[in-house]
């Protein structure tokens, strides 16, 4: 290594460095091991640095002003999509970061149909469209547009919708789902705890065709309510107009499920 | 039985980002736990107030919420990332408030005070003491300007014009400064 480049290493972990010259030398990192070893030595000096100051703690209450913050759904894993970790705000300023997988807006298909609620009971469902409410076009747009809707409805079910709230107090889910951009999201309360081994599935039925596609692993782990953003393979090549809803409890493994085959914890198997 | 791997914090932390960038709050809770008290230390160092400094830190750590997608392991240790974050809002929290970030000369490392929180006692670790030990020894130049250069945000330029040196001078000390403490820290603990 050069003068200039120990002295490019330390700016660069003192944050010293323009834009154009941080990208160029963060570049170089990947190519470098020595450089990357160096700058490696020098954040771990620089950390020791901070650490060595004065202790003071935060005050009690600031982990959950945080969290009133931030957005209160998570995002379900499928084991057959790769996901890229995404991070997306659902509400006035928009964020948008990293980029899903999803490639939706290049299929072709007629004027999408309103966004559908499904509120899922244990032995059944009832559906629902909601009337004038038709998500902008475009992935991440629509998917803002249910997030507001989503959070509307999380944070206060029986006002939100009214004719279709999940009962109060007992085991109950419900989900939001634009097919014209095949996301959505999925709400549940109440739920116990998986039992050991075994983790709740989300699936969604297209009543039309009789087909079955998993939406993904409801990653709940100890609590019991959740709201969860998720969203359809585009590989699938659906357009499911009229989706229908079940939790189950399948197998906790890592093969993915083509079919429900665990108990079915809220909605109902149609034949 | 065969003895458990020693676990790498690092490695440990970086998934933990990425954990968060998938929208996993007890990955949040978790990296919070660690880096609460670190970080708003910093911040106080910065900004000098209780008050800025809890909205600092409340600040920084939304956008590492936000921002955990896009943390690349391979440009930066997490606990770096998360510094500079908090680095950056606090320069802002300054600017906008139009105050001077505090000229680190102005206060000798040995002066400050340890503060009696719950953490102080208990952290207050021979390591710890170590670090500021090593910085102590490292000359009074480059420790300054390195000082100047991370705590109070300036640039190159305001530095040398504050020390009366040449940019070249402070860039090097800089740098030195950095490679000093680790020698020190090195030496101190063989």
């Amino acid at each position: 290594m050069t003068n200039d480049d120990h002295e490019l290493a330390a700016a660069y972990v003192l944050d010293q460095l323009e834009a154009g010259e941080r990208s160029a030398f963060a570049a170089r990192l990947a190519r470098e091991p020595d450089l990357a070893t160096a700058v490696d030595a020098l954040e771990a000096k620089l950390a020791a640095r901070v650490r060595a100051l004065p202790q003071h703690a935060p005050a009690p209450d600031l982990l959950a002003r945080i969290e009133q913050q931030i957005p209160p759904f998570q995002k379900i894993s499928s084991p057959g999509i790769s996901w890229t970790a995404v991070a997306r705000w659902g509400i006035a300023a928009v964020i948008a970061i990293g980029v899903a997988t999803l490639a939706v807006q290049s299929l072709r298909r007629p004027a999408p149909p309103t966004v559908v609620v499904v509120t899922m009971n244990p032995g059944g469902t009832t559906r629902d469209e909601l009337p004038g409410i038709k998500p902008a076009p475009g992935t991440d747009a629509a998917f803002i547009d249910l997030a507001s809707l989503a959070e509307r409805y999380w944070r206060n079910p029986a006002k939100a919708l009214p004719a279709i709230a999940p009962a109060a107090n007992r085991e109950a889910g419900y989900a939001i789902f634009d097919p014209g951009s095949n996301q959505g999201f999925v709400g549940v309360h109440h739920l116990p705890a998986a039992a050991s081994g075994k983790r709740y599935c989300l699936w969604i039925v297209d009543t039309q065709t009789g087909r079955t596609y998993e939406a993904g692993i409801i990653p709940l782990a100890a609590a019991r309510d959740g709201l969860f953003s998720f969203a359809l393979d585009p590989a699938a090549g659906a357009l499911i107009t009229h989706p229908d809803f079940l939790v189950t409890a399948e197998a906790d493994n890592t093969t993915p499920h083509d079919q429900p085959e665990g108990d079915i914890v809220l909605g109902a198997k149609r034949m | 039985m065969s003895p458990h791997p020693p676990i790498d914090p690092v490695a440990l932390e970086a998934d933990l980002l990425a954990r968060i960038g998938r929208g996993e709050r007890g990955a949040f809770r978790e990296l919070y736990a660690r880096y609460a008290v670190p970080l708003f230390s910093l911040a106080m160092r910065m900004v000098g107030d209780a008050r800025d400094a809890d909205e600092a830190l409340q600040d920084s750590l939304v956008k590492v919420w936000r921002h955990a997608a896009s943390f690349d392991r391979t440009k930066s240790r997490p606990f770096t990332w998360t510094v500079m974050i908090v680095r950056r809002t606090c320069l802002d929290l300054l600017r906008k408030r139009r105050r001077i970030p505090a000229a680190a000369a102005d206060v000798a490392l040995e002066d400050l005070p340890v503060a009696e929180t719950v953490h102080a006692a208990a952290e207050a670790s021979e390591s710890s003491a170590q670090v500021r030990t090593a910085l102590a020894k490292v000359a009074d130049g480059p420790r300054t300007a390195l000082e100047l250069a991370f705590f109070s945000g300036l640039t190159h330029a305001e530095i040398a014009a504050r020390l009366g040196k040449p940019v070249g001078t402070v860039k090097t000390w800089i740098r030195r400064s950095l490679l000093d403490l680790r020698e020190s820290l090195d030496s101190s603990q063989s």
